[in-house]
């Protein structure tokens, strides 16, 4: 089967940066056919795939060699156009949004929070493609689409969130 | 701040994709396979991506 989601999706990213969750590139090697031409489909609607260095942290430990590690970082810089980079005003937000989180914060990686102060950050002109969906709170981010991606013993269930829309 | 932009991106060789991505493939589970073994000798957590993998 293929990847499920509303009509509506590719318009409203066209133009927009989306930014990809660690699980997405680990689901991406399980199905590798349907996941390169969600991404050929995206690229061509012109939206463009970004990451942040934290993501590739979490998907590059644990390489047991340097052919594994260059194996991983070639799968992330085939998917992605551009790696966004930490500023300080990320960093800053990031303790807006461990405020703005309260005691939900608890839960929350570092990964996650980085992600989530770049939303902040670049508010409506970037969106989250993650299928961690129960941090990213509807409190706080708002949730725009989901998408279904059916696999040999479920169903990969993401969410596209974004900041202030 | 503006988010930096890229003229023209580059659209990903399926067949090259599917090879790399069957030996990245083959590395994380490894990896699931040493955080088992970690936490059966130490009880350490198991990663949550663990369950994503098969």
């Amino acid at each position: 089967m293929e990847i499920l989601y509303p009509p509506t999706l590719f318009p409203f990213l066209k133009n927009k940066h989306l930014l990809l969750d660690t699980n997405v590139f680990r689901d991406a090697v399980v199905k590798p056919t349907v996941y390169s031409r969600l991404f050929n489909d995206l690229k061509t609607a012109d939206v463009t795939l970004v990451t942040i260095d934290a993501v590739r942290y979490e998907l590059l430990k644990g390489s047991a060699d340097d052919t594994k590690y260059k194996e991983k970082m070639k799968l992330i810089d085939d998917i992605v156009d551009i790696s966004l980079p930490i500023s300080p005003k990320t960093v800053e937000l990031v303790y807006t949004l461990i405020q703005d989180y309260g005691i939900h914060g608890t839960v929350m990686s570092l990964t996650d929070l980085f992600l989530g102060a770049t939303l902040m950050q670049y508010q409506n002109r970037i969106c989250l493609l993650t299928r961690d969906t129960t941090d990213f709170i509807q409190s706080v981010f708002n949730l725009l689409f989901i998408i279904n991606v059916p696999y040999s013993k479920g169903i990969f269930t993401y969410g596209v969130y974004q900041y202030g829309a | 701040m503006t988010l930096p932009t890229i003229r023209r991106k580059k659209l990903i060789k399926e067949s090259d994709f599917t090879k790399v991505a069957k030996r990245v493939k083959k590395s994380f589970e490894e990896e699931v396979k040493y955080l088992l073994e970690k936490k059966l000798k130490h009880g350490d957590t198991l990663s949550p991506h663990a369950f994503s993998l098969s």
